[in-house]
């Protein structure tokens, strides 16, 4: 099988397994259509989080609640020998101690991050708390119930747990790699042409060693977990990006029936990610309160978020890339290792070299090393985020080795067809996101020498990025109910994680039916409305348009049903005839009547439908992404090595956009994420023991308001033909390219290049013999 | 219970009698004492600023608090910024400008820009004030710095700088 049908088979299988094929040609009648749609508008439930109103997962406080706090396992592999319970239990108010010893049984499931088993939100395959092994360090042995927080913190500290280590990998290495099944849905091994031959006959060669460090998500909201048995029903509160998963995985573990298993999650205080696997505290909290037999609340501390729950996997990239005189590549090849579990999920670098660019000659090879850590996670572009560092920084190397502009280097080798299948695009703007966003910056007035700036000890530069995200519509259902009294409900069991994906429904929804948006109430997070599998990828925007969509035309035909035999102007019409548009359903000639007419002539009190996205086949067979540039300065002080950003734009192809304020923010809050892991961010690791040393706020830092500048956000916004909306998912896509950007403006004020992240002070000082010797 | 200590809180204008386990945070106190669930906890190592409270007028945060060391302390939450005249300009102007996402720094964020603004207007310097000897004005940079105690992962901080730009301004 050739590269393009090899590809096109994997993306179907994972489609084929979950979803309906929307029909060749059958494009969104509202894409591009003037409307709600693409309002500049306040987020809808903003009034509710300024006034403190919002419930999240830790603020459910229900009657007879005991408090749960987890015990870190001491060592990063090995054997439990003994747990010595007796201190605690003698604590006042602790209720149980609950380890591998008394624990109740819970089935494995598959890890959802292998894609072995879609159906399973299990962070991992491995029997936490029904096993003596420990299999990273940090790994919870045992949980402490008491009355109250303070003493379940107390008594936590009491339990004694005596191990036989093993001797434990924790850090990357060659010797220990192999290649994974696949890389973020694609091949993990790919050859286009002949790269090596190509190396050899290029004009010009750069080659370069980029690494990044583990990364944490930090969402602010902290991991946290409510459940209560009723008999057999299960109610859970959890902070997941993906409440039909771990209903799923929950009703596996404890073998129930999934309709007794309610998750329950509105409003998530940040995912980024980390909160699409549901991670061992959910089920140990879920068994700890059928042991207390009374509801127990567990909340992760800062600290057991970093070792309880995973984060990005390190990576290193060794990026080749060869090119012409005249700056068109003849090779991209790109080798990336990565660190992975017994659940083989790669942090796949190898992604935006796929994509990205022109070549006739590629190669790129996926590996990941097997680690004696817990499961690594999906982080705000898995894959492209490192990935794209790793590039965009070496195109940056050859557009200095050739002494040509960079984005004149990227737009000499802007593709008109997809490098590795030969597909063409659903939609690529990258061309007009590069023109915009340097016209924004005024990126011809760039110097093109390396430190030729500064402000008094101030060197300042300029540099830019590309970044790429795949898109992707997956599997959703909605139940709308339209009401006699003029509202309508649409229930989903996504959820709010603060990208703005209530407004954004409310205004497609809205401009779909016909109907003000202040009749229409969008309520999520519930897991019992319908089998949704959105556990982030970007995709809600998309796919819950999808599902609305198919929603909308099955209300019309139970309408024209209802209408049918009737006075109404609308009996005998047919679903292609009529349109959905001003409260109710109207033909092109203009007889028609509203929705409550109908319902108020049928008697009925309301009428309700359920909705199922499907997945348009065009995106598939061709491959949809979405697509933006990065134009970035810095200040580097010349005395002490800091790294101040001082202006940013970033423009974007995201399709349409439907809700353009909360958009903005979604790409601020990527890039400000990738200044973050740019300048600061690293999960340190004593790599004897394999403990994390930096698991807090205090040492693990991220950006705050004094490392952030004003960002200035454009978006192309053309709607992409074959997509629902026209719309495309940018909630990664923001990150992807930032620290390259940076890092690219970095070389530019100094003269320095530094292949590994995070920038810190001491590298450029280390790397740069002229810094800080003035 | 024993070992507890008796201690009267006033939070958002009304008299609390509690009896309280000495290790209790003033933020778990309102949070699963009070049901002021309004409050947030982040990182509980004073970190993150998403517990910020106003005690006696000043910001802390509530998780490095015992509340028993707030006996008698009058103390506001978000929960009460709807009944301040400054309080609900903070969030109209949080709204207009979409200085918050997820939402779970706002509650912090904005008891920090309302003491924020009063430290501003009582002449205090910030770290990146230059000059100390008159009022300081409230420049972009003296904003971020000031405001630097409150993280927020989703990156709405464009936004609630600009919204505390438009507070000062009218």
């Amino acid at each position: 099988m050739n590269v393009a049908a090899r590809g096109f088979s994997l993306a179907m299988r994972a489609v084929g397994r979950v979803s309906a094929l929307l029909p060749d040609g059958r494009h969104d009648p509202l894409s591009g259509r003037p409307g709600e749609i693409g309002r500049d508008i306040a987020r809808l439930d903003g009034p509710a989080k300024v006034s403190g109103g919002i419930r999240y997962t830790a603020d459910r406080v229900p009657a007879r609640l005991a408090y749960a706090v987890t015990v870190p396992s001491s060592i990063a592999k090995g054997r439990i020998t003994a747990v010595d319970s007796s201190r605690a239990l003698a604590a006042p108010g602790v209720v149980l101690v609950m380890t591998h010893e008394n624990a109740p049984p819970m089935k494995p499931t598959g890890a959802y991050s292998t894609l072995r088993s879609p159906v399973a939100a299990a962070a991992m395959t491995l029997p936490i708390m029904n096993t003596d092994r420990v299999f990273w360090h940090g790994q919870p042995v045992a949980v402490v119930v008491a009355e109250t927080q303070e003493q379940a913190e107390h008594a936590a500290r009491l339990v004694e747990v005596s191990y036989a280590a093993e001797p434990a990998v924790v850090t990357m290495s060659d010797e220990a790699a192999h290649t994974p099944a696949h890389s973020v849905l694609e091949e993990s091994k790919t050859v286009v042409g002949a790269p090596h031959a190509a190396l050899a006959d290029a004009a010009v060669v750069v080659r370069g060693v980029y690494t990044t460090p583990p990364e944490h998500h930090n969402a602010l909201e902290l991991h946290a977990t409510v459940a209560a048995w009723d008999g057999d029903d299960l109610t859970v509160h959890d902070t997941s990006q993906y409440p039909y998963g771990v209903k799923e995985m929950l009703a596996k573990k404890f073998g129930l029936p999934p309709e007794r298993v309610h998750v329950l999650a509105p409003y998530i205080g940040g995912g980024f990610g980390g909160k699409t696997t549901a991670w061992p505290h959910v089920a140990l909290t879920v068994a700890a309160a059928g042991l207390a037999g009374r509801p127990v609340k567990l909340v992760l501390s800062r600290a057991h978020t970093f070792h309880m729950t995973g984060g990005r996997a390190p990576t290193r990239s060794r990026v080749t890339l060869a090119a012409d005189t005249g700056g068109r590549l003849t090779a991209i090849v790109h080798d990336a290792l990565s660190t992975c579990t017994t659940d083989e999920f790669a942090e796949a670098a190898i992604v935006p070299s796929r994509h990205l660019y022109a070549t006739p000659n590629l190669a790129v090879h996926q590996r990941v090393a097997r680690v004696d850590r817990i499961q690594n996670a999906f982080f705000r572009g898995p894959g492209v985020t490192p990935g794209s560092f790793a590039l965009e920084s070496a195109m940056d190397e050859l557009a200095c080795r050739l002494g040509l502009d960079p984005l004149e280097l990227r737009l000499r080798n802007e593709p008109a067809r997809d490098p590795v299948s030969g597909r063409r695009f659903t939609s690529r703007h990258l061309r007009e996101a590069y023109r915009l966003g340097a016209e924004a910056f005024r990126w011809d007035e760039r110097s093109p020498a390396p430190r030729a700036t500064r402000d008094g000890h101030w060197l300042v530069g300029q540099g830019m990025a590309a970044a790429i995200n795949p898109d992707a519509v997956l599997v959703a259902a909605v139940r709308l109910r339209l009401h006699a009294d003029g509202t309508v409900t649409i229930h989903s069991s996504t959820n709010e994680l603060g990208a703005g994906t209530s407004t954004a429904q409310t205004q497609a929804a809205a401009q779909r039916l016909g109907v003000p948006m202040d009749r229409i109430r969008f309520l999520q997070g519930d897991s019992d409305v319908a089998r949704t599998r959105i556990p982030g990828a970007s995709a809600a925007t998309t796919t819950l348009a999808s599902a609305i969509w198919n929603a909308r035309d099955r209300l019309v035909r139970e309408l024209l049903t209802l209408a049918k035999g009737t006075d109404s102007p609308l009996a005998g019409r047919r679903p292609d005839e009529v349109e959905t548009r001003d409260e109710g359903i109207f033909t092109t000639g203009g007889r028609g009547e509203t929705y409550w007419r109908i319902l108020e002539r049928a008697g009925r009190e309301h009428v309700e439908v359920t909705g199922r996205s499907a997945v348009p086949y065009q995106t598939v067979k061709r491959g949809t992404s979405t697509y933006g540039a990065h134009f970035a300065e810095v200040r580097v002080d010349e005395d002490t090595g800091e790294v101040r950003v001082s202006r940013w734009v970033g423009a974007f192809d995201g399709g349409r956009i439907v809700s353009p304020r909360q958009a903005a923010s979604q790409m601020r809050g990527g890039i400000i994420q990738g200044i973050g892991m740019a300048l600061m961010e690293e999960t340190l690791l004593d790599e004897r023991s394999g403990r994390i040393v930096n698991a807090g706020l205090a040492d693990y830092h991220i950006p705050t308001h004094a490392d952030v500048p004003d960002i200035e956000v454009r978006f192309v916004d053309v709607p992409d033909p074959q997509t629902p909306l026209g719309a495309k998912g940018i909630g990664e896509l923001g990150i992807v390219g930032v620290a390259a950007a940076i890092a690219n403006a970095i070389h530019h004020a100094t003269g320095t290049r530094v292949r590994d992240l995070p920038i810190t002070a001491d590298k450029l000082l280390q790397h740069d013999g002229r810094l800080g010797v003035r | 219970m024993s070992g507890h200590i008796p201690v009267r809180l006033h939070v958002n204008g009304q008299a609390h009698d509690l009896s309280l386990d000495p290790r209790v945070t003033l933020l778990d106190c309102l949070r699963e004492h009070l049901g002021l669930t309004g409050t947030k906890k982040g990182c509980d190592q004073g970190a993150c600023g998403a517990c910020t409270v106003l005690a006696d007028g000043e910001r802390i945060n509530s998780c490095l608090t015992p509340a028993v060391q707030c006996d008698g302390m009058e103390i506001v939450t978000i929960e009460a910024m709807a009944n301040d005249e400054l309080g609900t300009r903070v969030q109209d102007a949080f709204l207009a400008h979409d200085g918050l996402q997820c939402g779970y720094c706002t509650s912090g964020q904005i008891c920090s820009v309302v003491a924020m603004l009063a430290e501003h207007r009582a002449g205090r310097p910030s770290a990146v004030t230059e000059d100390l000897t008159g009022p300081a004005p409230l420049t972009d940079v003296e904003i971020r710095e000031r405001m630097a105690g409150n993280l927020c992962r989703c990156g709405a901080y464009n936004g609630i700088v600009a919204a505390i730009r438009e507070v000062t301004r009218t």
